[in-house]
């Protein structure tokens, strides 16, 4: 032996053991990773971790400055002259809409519902949750759409404030009372009709369209009548030139529209499109727009474009072009959606603040000169839960788990009892038709599911149609159903647990007096209690990884996991961020239990091994 | 006769009254489901006369000629691609576990720091349900957004074009992979535990008669290893050839077909018997596949008979 030459080869080989333990486990961690990534950020194929797309969605002038409001919920006033943050706040909200009216700022999430915030001390004041808004619809829409409610906006009338969202893929409006605090659902929104909201308003008050409330949805411009009871309208995507996806009024009766690279005015008055808005060939996406002060402004990811509203439909008219110069975000890539306008404020000096993402801004005067930048802060860690949130109110994923919960426990209890019973009586004693019982036990693991499964479909509703007794869809029927699955493989191990038991334990509690019976359930199931607890175990992670029963056998009382997770994979394709929350939601449980098996489930699996 | 058995019965009531509950329950939800599987066989059980149940129609053979003689029929030309799918992938899956898993025991075996750790970290992936390993890796193997295609073609470059991987002939790999990856663990640990049974002096003896290294495995390890490879051998058997949740959740997010290179028997028999509802050529299928499995339980004995029973 010379251990000194053999060392570097052990090393090497302490390498790569460890090299394949990290490349083994990279798959796991990759779906944790995602499981807490934002969607876009995996379809666009970003893997390393880096500052969010955190836009500034919201900007207006207050008498002490102006008020910058982010998606995922900050606030944060800023100083007229050279952009100092004066004051800030975080919601901790998701896909924040913002209106700001009077001294209250009131900001609607998907995650927290809609918020009263003082606008000057940028505290809350009050917080209408997210499950305060689905109750005004009844049990039957419990949860909240959350992942549409990005579009959510807020409108204001007199003194009702309007909310839109979706509810479980329905859009819907609903109408606020800030007075008595109550959600008012608004009738002939809460259907498939209207389609997607997508922005909301509601044109000054002196318009002859006096109290509409303007919605851009996927279907078309819709107008709801609020005072009278003039019938709501709807100009029809198909005869508008395009499906709109913002909107703002002008003034009185113009409205601004947008719908991807292309803007136009749409006239109130006459219904129907007055102008189209000019733009250079590939100037993009829009982005945000505005009109104030007589100028309409467009921002796009070059920078922001105004034009006089009187010279709308002129295509010679003077367009001036701003671009921003907003500060550098570590952590961001330099492309070209980081330059990106996300809002736009006009200002009183001919100038404009602009927003844009990762809480850039950038104000520029009348000339398009920069004259100051800020960041707004941000907490410092951030972890994106909004996929578990969604899991839990978009799928019923609470549901699901409870049900696997119940099946995978009752099956572990119920296969204990009849497996160590059982195994117990093939360990101990010999009977005639031990070996079939042995042997067809063995056989039963050799038939494929699905031969039990066909007959058993039949079965149970033949049974039910018999006897009126309902067996599909129960718990009782799938926990019997696995139960008949997993005993006899139960059995094959218990019986090595019982074999390896000291006989003298039920011969000594023979003596005392006990009956077979007695000793059995005093004497020997305390001590072969570890082994019985690991092999339940190992049932209870082999009935929560069972997929084909389960999706025969159940209905959407019942549906499993995995028979959830299936079916919510199918309706939302695309939406891996979420499919990888699950699919750690649906690891988490079996893992703890299994590393607080650890010891018993290997030393009980690999007994066979070890003494064949 | 009729005393003598009750007197059989009376004497061993102990045992009987411990199993009576899983008899009946076998019974019931086992042996009886069997049986009816087999004579539904028989029967034209389609959508229409599904609920008939057992009254469906009689078929005679027509099930098991359609699935195995009528050449324009699409549920055999489906069954045949899901026959050598299934024997591919099976066979694959079988000798990569087993090789990866002796590799990593013979690796975990020896002693180094945190061994314990790293051996737990191992049996990691083993634990993730198998529903989720075709969910994750559905996702790992997609052209544009899926790690495999980020590491292989953004990062090393292997290939010019990013390779599509869920369609077409690659689509095999794809569902043998991450079952290889699923199951090694089990291997490991077993072969690990077989490994630890051998005792120390034997190889020290081994040594002092001059073997080395590579004749101490091939004369002791191997031998001793035996055994165990025929238990992983007919688990990876069994296991494999009814893999049912990896290849459904992988494609077509549970709901459609793999395509023709990644349809295996169970997608194949659980899309005619309860997507197309046609349950007389399943349980007809089913028959045959419990038919070819017993015929492979056999042969596997056969194989390994000296080993199993010690000789």
């Amino acid at each position: 032996m010379q251990p000194k030459s053999r060392k570097p080869l052990s090393r090497l080989i302490t390498g790569l053991t460890w090299f394949l333990v990290a490349v083994h486990l990279v798959p796991i961690v990759w779906m944790v990773y995602c499981g807490l990534k934002d969607n876009q950020e995996i379809l666009s194929g970003k893997v390393m971790p880096g500052r969010r797309q955190n836009e500034i969605v919201f900007l207006r002038e207050m008498p002490q400055g102006y008020l910058a409001g982010t998606a995922d919920g900050g606030i944060t006033l800023f100083d007229r002259q050279v952009l100092k943050k004066i004051r800030h706040a975080e919601l901790g909200t998701f896909a924040t809409g913002f209106l700001l009216e009077g001294g209250t700022l009131w900001a609607a999430s998907s995650n927290r519902g809609l918020q009263e915030i003082d606008a000057t001390d940028l505290s809350v004041r009050h917080t209408y949750g997210v499950e305060k808004i689905a109750a005004a619809y009844g049990s039957a829409w419990s949860t909240l759409w959350v992942n549409e409610v990005a579009g959510s906006s807020l409108a204001r009338h007199g003194d009702t404030l309007f909310l839109s969202y979706q509810i479980k893929g329905y859009p819907g409006v609903t109408a606020f009372i800030p007075a008595s605090g109550r959600f008012l659902p608004m009738p002939g929104f809460a259907t498939k009709e209207g389609g997607v909201v997508r922005s909301m308003t509601r044109p000054p008050q002196d318009s002859g369209k006096q109290g509409n409330l303007v919605l851009a949805t996927e279907q078309g411009i819709f107008l709801r009548a609020l005072d009278s009871d003039r019938p709501d309208k709807l100009y029809r995507a198909g005869k508008l030139p395009s499906v709109p996806e913002r909107l703002c009024a002008i003034d009185s009766h113009r409205l601004l529209l947008s719908a991807d690279s292309r803007a136009f005015v749409f006239d109130l008055g006459g219904d129907s499109v007055l102008a189209w808005l000019d733009r250079k060939p590939g100037s993009g996406i829009i982005t945000a727009f505005a009109a104030d002060r007589g100028r309409i402004w467009l921002g796009d990811s070059r920078g922001a474009t105004s034009l006089a509203d009187t010279a709308i439909g002129d295509s010679n008219a003077a367009v001036s072009v701003f671009e921003p110069r907003f500060p550098a975000v570590a952590g961001t890539s330099g492309d070209i959606t980081s330059f990106r306008i996300t809002s736009i404020l006009p200002l009183a000096t001919g100038g404009v603040l602009l927003g844009g993402p990762n809480g850039t801004l950038s104000m520029l005067d009348a000339y398009g000169k920069p004259v100051a930048q800020a960041l707004a802060p941000r907490p410092s860690i951030y972890i994106h839960w909004r996929n578990y949130v969604d899991l839990w109110r978009n799928i019923d994923f609470g549901l699901y788990l409870k049900n696997s919960f119940i099946v995978c426990f009752g099956v572990m209890v119920l296969a204990m009892v009849l497996a160590s019973m059982g195994g117990y009586a093939l360990a101990r004693y010999n009977f005639p038709g031990k070996n079939l019982f042995g042997y067809s036990v063995l056989a039963t693991q050799m038939v494929p599911g699905i031969m039990l499964l066909l007959p058993l479909y039949l079965m149970f509703i033949s049974f039910s149609r018999a006897t009126g007794l309902i067996v599909k869809g129960t718990y009782s029927g799938l926990i019997l159903t696995y139960a008949a699955y997993f005993v006899p493989f139960s059995i094959w191990i218990l019986r090595g647990f019982f074999a390896s038991l000291p006989k003298e334990l039920e011969e000594a509690a023979l003596v005392d007096g006990c009956g077979p019976i007695q000793a059995f359930f005093r004497i020997i199931i305390p001590s072969a209690l570890p082994g019985i607890i690991a092999t339940g175990v190992y049932v209870f992670l082999s009935a929560w990884d069972e997929l084909m029963f389960a999706w025969v056998l159940t209905d959407e009382k019942t549906y499993t996991i995995p028979v959830g997770i299936r079916l919510f994979v199918g309706n939302f394709q695309n939406r891996y961020d979420l499919m990888m929350a699950a699919a750690t939601v649906s690891t988490i449980p079996v893992m703890i239990l299994f590393f607080l098996m650890q010891k018993h489930i290997v030393s009980g699996l690999t007994a066979g091994a070890v003494k064949e | 006769m009729f005393k003598k058995l009750l007197r059989s019965i009376s004497r061993n009531r102990v045992p009987y009254f411990f199993l009576l509950p899983t008899i009946i329950g076998m019974l019931v939800l086992q042996a009886a489901p069997i049986l009816q599987g087999l004579y539904l066989g028989f029967l034209r059980s389609r959508k229409d006369k599904l609920l008939d149940y057992l009254s469906a129609p009689w078929a005679g053979l027509d099930n098991y000629r359609e699935i195995l003689f009528n050449p324009n029929s699409p549920i055999r030309s489906g069954l045949w691609d899901a026959v050598r799918n299934t024997a591919c992938y099976t066979v694959a899956v079988t000798i990569g576990t087993l090789a990866v898993g002796t590799a990593a025991a013979l690796l975990v075996n020896r002693e180094f720091r945190f061994r314990a750790a790293a051996r737990t970290l191992m049996l990691f992936p083993w634990i993730v349900p198998t529903y989720v390993v075709g969910l994750l890796w559905g996702f790992l193997w997609q052209r544009e957004v899926g790690l495999i295609n980020i590491v292989l073609v953004d990062w090393l470059h292997l290939f010019a074009v990013k390779p599509t991987w869920l369609i077409g002939p690659n689509t095999l790999w794809a569902i043998i992979i991450p079952t290889i990856w699923r199951q090694w663990p089990f291997s490991m640990l077993m072969l690990l535990a077989g490994l630890q049974g051998i005792p120390k002096d034997v190889y020290e003896a081994a040594e002092i008669d001059g073997a080395n290294k590579w004749q101490a495995f091939r004369r002791i390890t191997w031998p001793l290893l035996k055994p165990v490879w025929a238990i992983l051998i007919l688990h990876g058997l069994i296991f494999n050839v009814y893999s049912f949740n990896i290849v459904i959740m992988m494609f077509g997010n549970g709901a459609g077909y793999p395509g023709k290179h990644g349809d295996l028997l169970m997608t194949d028999l659980f899309r005619n018997s309860f997507q197309m509802w046609d349950f007389g050529t399943g349980a007809a299928m089913s028959s045959l596949l419990m038919l070819a499995m017993m015929t492979l339980v056999f042969i596997w004995y056969r194989i390994f008979r000296d080993q199993l029973t010690g000789k």
